[in-house]
Protein backbone atom coordinates (compact mmCIF):
# COMPACT_ATOMS: atom_id res chain seq x y z
CA UNK A 1 0.00 0.00 0.00
CA UNK A 2 2.58 2.37 0.76
CA UNK A 3 4.82 2.43 -2.62
CA UNK A 4 2.72 1.55 -5.13
CA UNK A 5 2.99 2.73 -8.79
CA UNK A 6 -0.37 4.52 -8.44
CA UNK A 7 0.78 6.70 -5.75
CA UNK A 8 3.92 7.24 -7.16
CA UNK A 9 2.64 8.63 -10.75
CA UNK A 10 -0.31 10.43 -8.16
CA UNK A 11 2.43 11.85 -6.21
CA UNK A 12 2.94 11.91 -2.43
CA UNK A 13 4.11 14.31 0.29
CA UNK A 14 5.92 13.96 3.63
CA UNK A 15 4.25 17.39 5.79
CA UNK A 16 5.77 17.72 9.64
CA UNK A 17 2.49 19.32 11.22
CA UNK A 18 3.17 20.67 14.54
CA UNK A 19 0.50 22.20 17.24
CA UNK A 20 -1.04 20.89 20.58
CA UNK A 21 -3.75 19.05 19.34
CA UNK A 22 -2.53 16.48 16.50
CA UNK A 23 -4.32 13.48 17.72
CA UNK A 24 -7.44 15.38 17.22
CA UNK A 25 -6.34 16.80 14.14
CA UNK A 26 -5.53 12.99 13.33
CA UNK A 27 -9.30 11.74 13.97
CA UNK A 28 -10.38 14.78 11.43
CA UNK A 29 -8.42 13.32 8.85
CA UNK A 30 -9.95 9.81 9.33
CA UNK A 31 -13.60 11.30 9.75
CA UNK A 32 -12.64 13.08 5.88
CA UNK A 33 -11.72 10.10 4.39
CA UNK A 34 -7.94 11.39 4.06
CA UNK A 35 -5.44 8.62 3.76
CA UNK A 36 -2.14 9.15 5.26
CA UNK A 37 0.92 7.00 5.82
CA UNK A 38 4.21 6.05 7.53
CA UNK A 39 3.32 8.53 10.63
CA UNK A 40 5.38 9.13 13.38
CA UNK A 41 5.97 10.78 15.88
CA UNK A 42 9.16 13.42 15.36
CA UNK A 43 9.10 15.46 18.71
CA UNK A 44 6.61 16.43 21.36
CA UNK A 45 4.48 18.74 19.95
CA UNK A 46 4.67 17.37 15.89
CA UNK A 47 4.50 14.31 13.40
CA UNK A 48 5.27 13.49 10.09
CA UNK A 49 3.39 11.46 7.80
CA UNK A 50 2.91 10.80 3.92
CA UNK A 51 -0.38 11.67 2.27
CA UNK A 52 -1.22 11.76 -1.40
CA UNK A 53 -1.33 14.95 -3.62
CA UNK A 54 -5.11 15.98 -4.11
CA UNK A 55 -5.60 14.91 -0.82
CA UNK A 56 -2.83 17.54 0.76
CA UNK A 57 -5.49 20.56 -0.59
CA UNK A 58 -8.10 19.48 1.71
CA UNK A 59 -6.06 19.86 5.21
CA UNK A 60 -6.48 23.49 5.12
CA UNK A 61 -9.53 23.74 6.91
CA UNK A 62 -9.07 21.08 9.00
CA UNK A 63 -5.80 22.80 10.43
CA UNK A 64 -7.57 25.76 10.87
CA UNK A 65 -10.00 24.08 13.01
CA UNK A 66 -7.39 22.52 15.40
CA UNK A 67 -4.90 25.03 15.17
CA UNK A 68 -1.96 23.15 13.86
CA UNK A 69 0.66 24.53 11.38
CA UNK A 70 2.23 22.60 8.63
CA UNK A 71 5.37 22.18 6.48
CA UNK A 72 6.12 20.30 3.72
CA UNK A 73 9.38 18.49 4.19
CA UNK A 74 9.53 16.15 0.67
CA UNK A 75 8.14 15.70 -2.58
CA UNK A 76 7.76 12.48 -4.18
CA UNK A 77 6.05 10.96 -7.80
CA UNK A 78 5.65 12.05 -11.15
CA UNK A 79 4.03 15.70 -10.62
CA UNK A 80 6.77 17.17 -9.31
CA UNK A 81 9.05 15.47 -11.30
CA UNK A 82 7.34 16.94 -14.24
CA UNK A 83 7.10 20.02 -13.13
CA UNK A 84 10.72 20.24 -12.24
CA UNK A 85 11.37 18.91 -15.60
CA UNK A 86 8.75 21.32 -17.73
CA UNK A 87 11.15 24.41 -15.93
CA UNK A 88 14.01 23.31 -18.08
CA UNK A 89 13.29 24.56 -21.57
CA UNK A 90 16.33 24.20 -23.37
CA UNK A 91 16.51 20.52 -21.79
CA UNK A 92 13.05 19.97 -23.14
CA UNK A 93 13.80 22.39 -26.62
CA UNK A 94 16.88 19.23 -26.90
CA UNK A 95 15.14 16.46 -26.56
CA UNK A 96 12.27 17.73 -29.06
CA UNK A 97 15.04 18.29 -31.66
CA UNK A 98 16.62 15.21 -31.45
CA UNK A 99 13.28 12.92 -32.11
CA UNK A 100 12.89 15.26 -35.19
CA UNK A 101 16.22 14.96 -35.94
CA UNK A 102 15.72 11.17 -35.68
CA UNK A 103 12.39 11.10 -37.40
CA UNK A 104 13.86 13.02 -40.42
CA UNK A 105 17.12 11.36 -41.38
CA UNK A 106 14.81 8.04 -40.82
CA UNK A 107 12.44 9.81 -43.29
CA UNK A 108 15.63 10.60 -46.22
CA UNK A 109 17.23 7.95 -48.26
CA UNK A 110 20.79 7.85 -47.58
CA UNK A 111 21.26 4.58 -49.73
CA UNK A 112 20.71 2.97 -52.70
CA UNK A 113 21.79 -0.84 -53.51
CA UNK A 114 21.65 -2.13 -57.11
CA UNK A 115 21.32 -5.96 -57.21
CA UNK A 116 21.36 -8.87 -59.60
CA UNK A 117 23.15 -6.71 -62.24
CA UNK A 118 25.59 -8.34 -64.43
CA UNK A 119 26.03 -6.80 -67.97
CA UNK A 120 24.28 -3.58 -67.00
CA UNK A 121 26.11 -1.44 -65.13
CA UNK A 122 25.37 0.19 -61.31
CA UNK A 123 26.34 3.52 -62.84
CA UNK A 124 23.82 3.61 -65.97
CA UNK A 125 20.87 1.65 -63.76
CA UNK A 126 21.47 4.88 -60.96
CA UNK A 127 21.87 7.54 -63.52
CA UNK A 128 17.90 6.27 -65.00
CA UNK A 129 17.04 6.23 -61.25
CA UNK A 130 18.26 9.59 -60.76
CA UNK A 131 16.07 10.53 -63.98
CA UNK A 132 13.11 8.98 -62.45
CA UNK A 133 13.86 11.02 -59.23
CA UNK A 134 15.45 8.60 -57.22
CA UNK A 135 18.64 10.00 -55.72
CA UNK A 136 20.52 9.72 -52.11
CA UNK A 137 20.01 12.28 -49.71
CA UNK A 138 16.34 12.93 -50.25
CA UNK A 139 13.67 12.53 -49.17
CA UNK A 140 11.27 9.65 -49.12
CA UNK A 141 8.02 11.68 -49.05
CA UNK A 142 9.78 13.63 -52.41
CA UNK A 143 9.93 10.41 -54.74
CA UNK A 144 7.07 8.97 -57.03
CA UNK A 145 5.19 5.85 -56.06
CA UNK A 146 8.05 3.20 -56.48
CA UNK A 147 5.62 1.04 -58.39
CA UNK A 148 5.66 3.62 -61.10
CA UNK A 149 9.19 4.20 -60.59
CA UNK A 150 9.98 0.42 -61.19
CA UNK A 151 7.99 -0.05 -64.02
CA UNK A 152 9.37 3.27 -65.30
CA UNK A 153 13.06 1.87 -64.71
CA UNK A 154 11.79 -1.32 -66.68
CA UNK A 155 11.23 0.32 -69.72
CA UNK A 156 13.72 2.95 -69.65
CA UNK A 157 16.56 -0.33 -69.64
CA UNK A 158 15.76 -2.61 -72.29
CA UNK A 159 18.47 -4.45 -71.48
CA UNK A 160 16.69 -5.56 -68.10
CA UNK A 161 13.56 -7.88 -68.17
CA UNK A 162 12.32 -6.88 -64.70
CA UNK A 163 13.27 -4.49 -61.91
CA UNK A 164 11.93 -3.99 -58.86
CA UNK A 165 12.21 -1.30 -56.60
CA UNK A 166 11.95 -1.77 -52.85
CA UNK A 167 12.41 0.84 -49.97
CA UNK A 168 14.18 -1.25 -46.79
CA UNK A 169 14.32 1.24 -43.99
CA UNK A 170 16.77 4.73 -45.58
CA UNK A 171 17.97 2.08 -48.28
CA UNK A 172 16.44 1.78 -51.69
CA UNK A 173 16.84 -1.85 -53.14
CA UNK A 174 16.83 -1.79 -57.00
CA UNK A 175 16.78 -5.30 -57.82
CA UNK A 176 17.33 -6.16 -61.60
CA UNK A 177 16.39 -9.34 -63.46
CA UNK A 178 18.32 -9.32 -67.11
CA UNK A 179 17.07 -10.27 -70.15
CA UNK A 180 19.69 -12.61 -72.21
CA UNK A 181 20.30 -11.27 -75.38
CA UNK A 182 21.70 -13.50 -78.01
CA UNK A 183 25.51 -12.56 -78.70
CA UNK A 184 26.56 -11.12 -81.60
CA UNK A 185 28.30 -12.53 -83.90
CA UNK A 186 31.52 -11.32 -85.43
CA UNK A 187 30.74 -9.29 -89.00
CA UNK A 188 32.58 -11.21 -91.82
CA UNK A 189 32.97 -9.87 -95.65
CA UNK A 190 32.00 -12.38 -98.64
CA UNK A 191 34.60 -14.59 -99.07
CA UNK A 192 36.30 -17.73 -100.76
CA UNK A 193 37.83 -20.13 -98.36
CA UNK A 194 41.47 -21.04 -99.92
CA UNK A 195 44.06 -23.71 -99.67
CA UNK A 196 46.63 -22.82 -97.46
CA UNK A 197 49.07 -25.21 -98.34
CA UNK A 198 49.44 -28.27 -100.90
CA UNK A 199 47.44 -30.99 -99.74
CA UNK A 200 45.19 -34.24 -100.81
CA UNK A 201 41.73 -33.37 -99.29
CA UNK A 202 40.66 -35.96 -96.94
CA UNK A 203 37.00 -34.12 -95.66
CA UNK A 204 34.99 -31.19 -96.97
CA UNK A 205 32.20 -29.66 -95.55
CA UNK A 206 30.58 -26.67 -96.71
CA UNK A 207 28.07 -24.77 -94.37
CA UNK A 208 27.82 -21.92 -96.66
CA UNK A 209 29.20 -21.63 -100.38
CA UNK A 210 29.84 -23.86 -103.26
CA UNK A 211 32.48 -26.20 -102.60
CA UNK A 212 34.64 -27.04 -105.83
CA UNK A 213 36.65 -29.49 -104.73
CA UNK A 214 36.14 -33.27 -103.32
CA UNK A 215 37.56 -35.77 -101.26
CA UNK A 216 41.26 -37.01 -102.49
CA UNK A 217 41.23 -34.01 -104.81
CA UNK A 218 44.90 -33.08 -104.87
CA UNK A 219 45.22 -29.32 -104.31
CA UNK A 220 47.89 -26.75 -104.34
CA UNK A 221 48.47 -23.83 -102.36
CA UNK A 222 46.19 -20.81 -103.42
CA UNK A 223 43.55 -22.93 -104.98
CA UNK A 224 40.15 -22.24 -104.06
CA UNK A 225 37.91 -24.85 -102.11
CA UNK A 226 34.67 -23.10 -100.93
CA UNK A 227 33.58 -20.50 -103.20
CA UNK A 228 31.57 -17.55 -101.94
CA UNK A 229 29.97 -17.40 -105.52
CA UNK A 230 26.77 -19.61 -105.66
CA UNK A 231 24.27 -19.90 -107.99
CA UNK A 232 24.34 -20.38 -111.56
CA UNK A 233 25.44 -16.87 -114.05
CA UNK A 234 21.87 -15.44 -114.03
CA UNK A 235 20.89 -15.23 -110.69
CA UNK A 236 24.03 -15.03 -109.07
CA UNK A 237 24.73 -14.11 -105.32
CA UNK A 238 27.69 -13.37 -103.21
CA UNK A 239 28.13 -14.99 -99.66
CA UNK A 240 30.68 -15.61 -96.57
CA UNK A 241 31.71 -19.26 -97.58
CA UNK A 242 31.74 -21.16 -94.16
CA UNK A 243 33.14 -24.47 -94.01
CA UNK A 244 35.52 -27.15 -92.85
CA UNK A 245 38.34 -28.78 -95.16
CA UNK A 246 41.15 -30.75 -93.46
CA UNK A 247 43.53 -32.23 -96.19
CA UNK A 248 46.93 -34.21 -95.98
CA UNK A 249 50.47 -32.02 -95.58
CA UNK A 250 53.37 -32.99 -95.82
CA UNK A 251 56.35 -31.93 -93.78
CA UNK A 252 60.18 -32.58 -94.14
CA UNK A 253 61.98 -31.60 -91.11
CA UNK A 254 66.02 -32.18 -90.56
CA UNK A 255 66.94 -32.53 -87.43
CA UNK A 256 70.19 -32.89 -85.37
CA UNK A 257 70.54 -34.74 -81.99
CA UNK A 258 73.87 -34.68 -80.11
CA UNK A 259 74.97 -38.40 -78.60
CA UNK A 260 76.29 -36.71 -75.85
CA UNK A 261 73.50 -34.60 -73.32
CA UNK A 262 73.90 -32.99 -70.27
CA UNK A 263 71.34 -33.85 -67.27
CA UNK A 264 70.88 -32.38 -64.59
CA UNK A 265 70.24 -34.40 -61.30
CA UNK A 266 69.86 -34.41 -57.66
CA UNK A 267 72.91 -36.05 -55.66
CA UNK A 268 70.75 -36.49 -52.73
CA UNK A 269 72.30 -34.00 -50.08
CA UNK A 270 69.70 -32.03 -48.59
CA UNK A 271 69.89 -29.68 -46.16
CA UNK A 272 66.61 -28.30 -44.46
CA UNK A 273 66.03 -24.58 -43.10
CA UNK A 274 63.54 -23.28 -40.88
CA UNK A 275 61.93 -19.89 -40.48
CA UNK A 276 59.18 -18.29 -38.45
CA UNK A 277 57.05 -15.79 -40.77
CA UNK A 278 56.09 -12.21 -39.80
CA UNK A 279 54.79 -10.51 -42.77
CA UNK A 280 57.06 -10.55 -45.27
CA UNK A 281 59.82 -11.09 -42.87
CA UNK A 282 61.46 -14.02 -42.19
CA UNK A 283 63.38 -15.16 -39.25
CA UNK A 284 65.99 -18.43 -39.76
CA UNK A 285 65.31 -20.73 -36.89
CA UNK A 286 66.61 -23.81 -38.06
CA UNK A 287 69.47 -25.08 -40.30
CA UNK A 288 72.89 -22.50 -40.01
CA UNK A 289 75.81 -22.81 -41.16
CA UNK A 290 77.08 -22.18 -44.44
CA UNK A 291 76.36 -24.57 -47.39
CA UNK A 292 79.39 -26.68 -48.87
CA UNK A 293 76.99 -27.45 -52.62
CA UNK A 294 78.52 -26.53 -55.48
CA UNK A 295 75.21 -26.31 -57.50
CA UNK A 296 71.49 -26.14 -55.31
CA UNK A 297 68.15 -25.51 -55.73
CA UNK A 298 65.69 -24.51 -53.40
CA UNK A 299 62.32 -25.43 -53.07
CA UNK A 300 60.22 -23.06 -50.42
CA UNK A 301 56.97 -23.65 -48.44
CA UNK A 302 55.14 -21.28 -46.70
CA UNK A 303 52.67 -21.90 -44.31
CA UNK A 304 50.87 -19.03 -43.20
CA UNK A 305 48.35 -18.85 -40.15
CA UNK A 306 44.80 -17.28 -40.71
CA UNK A 307 41.46 -17.62 -38.86
CA UNK A 308 38.67 -17.72 -41.55
CA UNK A 309 39.34 -15.88 -44.02
CA UNK A 310 41.62 -13.06 -41.95
CA UNK A 311 45.28 -13.44 -42.48
CA UNK A 312 47.07 -13.60 -39.12
CA UNK A 313 50.44 -12.88 -40.99
CA UNK A 314 52.44 -15.42 -39.28
CA UNK A 315 53.24 -18.51 -40.13
CA UNK A 316 56.42 -20.51 -40.71
CA UNK A 317 58.69 -21.76 -43.97
CA UNK A 318 60.59 -24.65 -45.09
CA UNK A 319 63.49 -24.30 -47.14
CA UNK A 320 64.66 -27.63 -48.71
CA UNK A 321 68.25 -27.13 -50.12
CA UNK A 322 68.84 -29.62 -52.73
CA UNK A 323 72.60 -30.21 -54.35
CA UNK A 324 72.62 -31.06 -57.68
CA UNK A 325 75.17 -31.67 -60.01
CA UNK A 326 75.25 -31.94 -64.19
CA UNK A 327 75.81 -34.88 -65.17
CA UNK A 328 76.92 -36.04 -69.15
CA UNK A 329 74.58 -38.73 -70.34
CA UNK A 330 75.96 -40.81 -73.97
CA UNK A 331 72.54 -41.68 -76.10
CA UNK A 332 72.76 -44.56 -78.40
CA UNK A 333 71.29 -44.44 -81.95
CA UNK A 334 67.55 -45.19 -81.28
CA UNK A 335 67.39 -43.26 -78.03
CA UNK A 336 68.41 -40.02 -79.97
CA UNK A 337 66.34 -40.96 -82.96
CA UNK A 338 63.22 -41.32 -80.89
CA UNK A 339 64.35 -37.99 -79.19
CA UNK A 340 64.65 -36.47 -82.75
CA UNK A 341 61.32 -37.38 -83.57
CA UNK A 342 59.34 -36.34 -80.47
CA UNK A 343 60.96 -32.98 -80.56
CA UNK A 344 59.85 -32.53 -84.82
CA UNK A 345 55.88 -33.67 -83.64
CA UNK A 346 55.61 -31.18 -81.13
CA UNK A 347 56.92 -28.62 -83.34
CA UNK A 348 54.20 -29.71 -85.98
CA UNK A 349 51.33 -29.76 -83.63
CA UNK A 350 52.66 -26.51 -82.10
CA UNK A 351 52.60 -24.60 -85.84
CA UNK A 352 49.25 -26.74 -87.16
CA UNK A 353 46.91 -26.65 -84.37
CA UNK A 354 45.74 -28.80 -81.81
CA UNK A 355 42.87 -30.29 -84.38
CA UNK A 356 45.65 -31.80 -86.44
CA UNK A 357 46.72 -35.08 -86.46
CA UNK A 358 50.21 -36.91 -87.61
CA UNK A 359 49.32 -39.82 -90.18
CA UNK A 360 52.57 -41.27 -91.04
CA UNK A 361 56.33 -40.50 -90.54
CA UNK A 362 58.76 -41.50 -92.69
CA UNK A 363 62.46 -41.71 -91.84
CA UNK A 364 64.49 -40.89 -95.29
CA UNK A 365 67.84 -40.34 -93.81
CA UNK A 366 69.38 -41.22 -90.80
CA UNK A 367 73.47 -40.33 -90.43
CA UNK A 368 75.75 -39.85 -87.79
CA UNK A 369 78.67 -37.74 -87.57
CA UNK A 370 81.11 -36.05 -84.98
CA UNK A 371 78.84 -37.41 -82.12
CA UNK A 372 75.54 -35.72 -83.69
CA UNK A 373 72.75 -37.73 -85.27
CA UNK A 374 71.53 -36.01 -87.92
CA UNK A 375 68.20 -36.99 -89.46
CA UNK A 376 65.23 -36.47 -92.21
CA UNK A 377 62.33 -36.95 -91.67
CA UNK A 378 58.65 -37.04 -93.80
CA UNK A 379 55.66 -36.43 -92.05
CA UNK A 380 52.09 -36.76 -93.29
CA UNK A 381 49.85 -34.38 -91.21
CA UNK A 382 45.98 -34.36 -91.32
CA UNK A 383 44.99 -30.91 -90.65
CA UNK A 384 42.76 -27.27 -91.57
CA UNK A 385 43.54 -26.30 -94.48
CA UNK A 386 41.45 -23.24 -95.39
CA UNK A 387 41.82 -19.92 -95.26
CA UNK A 388 40.04 -17.26 -96.17
CA UNK A 389 40.06 -14.89 -99.22
CA UNK A 390 37.88 -11.95 -99.30
CA UNK A 391 35.97 -11.30 -102.97
CA UNK A 392 36.33 -7.69 -103.57
CA UNK A 393 35.19 -6.70 -107.15
CA UNK A 394 38.24 -7.54 -108.86
CA UNK A 395 37.71 -11.03 -107.96
CA UNK A 396 34.53 -10.98 -108.74
CA UNK A 397 35.35 -9.66 -112.46
CA UNK A 398 38.18 -12.26 -112.86
CA UNK B 1 -28.02 -0.47 22.13
CA UNK B 2 -30.97 -1.94 24.24
CA UNK B 3 -30.83 -4.90 26.56
CA UNK B 4 -33.45 -6.99 24.33
CA UNK B 5 -31.29 -6.05 21.11
CA UNK B 6 -28.36 -7.24 22.96
CA UNK B 7 -29.62 -10.25 24.09
CA UNK B 8 -31.39 -11.03 20.39
CA UNK B 9 -27.42 -10.34 19.04
CA UNK B 10 -25.94 -12.46 21.37
CA UNK B 11 -28.31 -15.82 20.80
CA UNK B 12 -27.89 -15.32 16.72
CA UNK B 13 -23.93 -15.42 17.44
CA UNK B 14 -24.26 -18.42 19.25
CA UNK B 15 -26.62 -20.15 16.91
CA UNK B 16 -25.18 -19.30 14.15
CA UNK B 17 -21.61 -19.44 15.52
CA UNK B 18 -20.49 -16.04 14.04
CA UNK B 19 -17.39 -14.25 15.30
CA UNK B 20 -18.30 -11.85 18.26
CA UNK B 21 -16.42 -8.76 16.17
CA UNK B 22 -19.26 -9.15 13.52
CA UNK B 23 -22.34 -9.25 16.36
CA UNK B 24 -21.06 -6.58 18.56
CA UNK B 25 -18.87 -3.68 17.79
CA UNK B 26 -15.74 -5.09 19.29
CA UNK B 27 -11.88 -4.28 18.19
CA UNK B 28 -10.41 -7.06 16.42
CA UNK B 29 -6.61 -7.27 17.25
CA UNK B 30 -4.46 -8.27 14.85
CA UNK B 31 -0.22 -9.03 16.30
CA UNK B 32 2.60 -10.24 14.45
CA UNK B 33 5.20 -11.29 16.98
CA UNK B 34 5.66 -8.36 18.28
CA UNK B 35 6.60 -5.72 15.31
CA UNK B 36 2.94 -5.20 13.53
CA UNK B 37 -0.08 -5.17 14.83
CA UNK B 38 -3.33 -4.68 13.26
CA UNK B 39 -6.47 -2.92 15.25
CA UNK B 40 -9.92 -2.78 13.58
CA UNK B 41 -12.70 -0.92 14.57
CA UNK B 42 -11.50 1.71 16.32
CA UNK B 43 -12.87 4.90 17.00
CA UNK B 44 -10.17 7.34 16.61
CA UNK B 45 -7.16 8.27 18.33
CA UNK B 46 -6.64 9.48 21.53
CA UNK B 47 -2.91 9.81 22.10
CA UNK B 48 -0.15 9.08 19.81
CA UNK B 49 4.29 9.56 20.71
CA UNK B 50 6.63 7.29 19.69
CA UNK B 51 6.20 5.31 22.74
CA UNK B 52 2.45 4.47 22.91
CA UNK B 53 -0.38 4.90 20.95
CA UNK B 54 -3.69 5.16 22.85
CA UNK B 55 -6.90 4.33 20.47
CA UNK B 56 -10.22 4.98 21.51
CA UNK B 57 -12.69 2.39 21.00
CA UNK B 58 -16.60 1.93 21.08
CA UNK B 59 -16.44 0.90 25.45
CA UNK B 60 -13.09 1.96 26.96
CA UNK B 61 -9.67 2.35 25.03
CA UNK B 62 -6.63 0.07 23.77
CA UNK B 63 -3.15 1.30 24.96
CA UNK B 64 -0.01 0.15 22.55
CA UNK B 65 2.96 0.36 24.34
CA UNK B 66 6.31 -0.19 22.47
CA UNK B 67 9.04 2.04 21.04
CA UNK B 68 9.36 3.26 17.66
CA UNK B 69 5.94 3.25 16.47
CA UNK B 70 4.89 3.92 13.81
CA UNK B 71 1.29 4.34 12.15
CA UNK B 72 1.74 2.48 8.80
CA UNK B 73 -1.62 3.67 7.72
CA UNK B 74 -4.69 4.53 9.01
CA UNK B 75 -8.39 4.12 7.91
CA UNK B 76 -11.64 5.04 9.91
CA UNK B 77 -12.11 1.75 11.14
CA UNK B 78 -8.57 0.70 11.00
CA UNK B 79 -4.39 0.74 11.89
CA UNK B 80 -1.65 -0.64 10.75
CA UNK B 81 0.85 -0.15 13.37
CA UNK B 82 4.65 -0.98 13.20
CA UNK B 83 7.42 -1.31 15.63
CA UNK B 84 8.66 -2.91 18.86
CA UNK B 85 5.11 -3.20 20.53
CA UNK B 86 5.57 -4.26 24.53
CA UNK B 87 2.48 -3.99 25.92
CA UNK B 88 -0.87 -4.17 24.77
CA UNK B 89 -3.41 -2.98 27.14
CA UNK B 90 -7.69 -2.74 27.08
CA UNK B 91 -8.58 -0.35 29.65
CA UNK B 92 -12.48 -0.46 30.41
Amino acid sequence: MRYQLITYFRGHVKIVVRGKEIERFMNELIHNNIKIWDARRVSESSIEFHIHLNDFFKLRPLLKKTGCRMNVKERFGIPFFLNKFMKRKFFISGIALFLIGIYMLSTMVWDIEVIGNDSLSTEQILQEAEALGIHKYQFKFKMDDLDVVAKELTKNLPESSWIGVTMKGTKVQIKVVESTIPEELPLLNPRNLIATSDAIITEIFAEKGNPLVKVNHRVKKGDVLISGVIGDEETQEIVVAKGKVRGLVWYEYNIKVPLKQDVKVYTGNVVDRKYLVFGNKALKIMGFGSLEFEKSENILSKHMLGWRQYPLHIGWMDEKVMESEVVERELNMEEAQSVGIQQAKSDILFSTGIDSKIQAQNMIKVKEKDGIVYMKILFEVEQDIMTEQPITELNEIF
Amino acid sequence: MSRIKKKFRKFTANVLDLPKDVIFDLPRITMIGNMQLYVENHKGVIQFTSDTLTLKLDVGKLEIIGKDLVIRAILTEEVFIEGVVEDVKYIQ
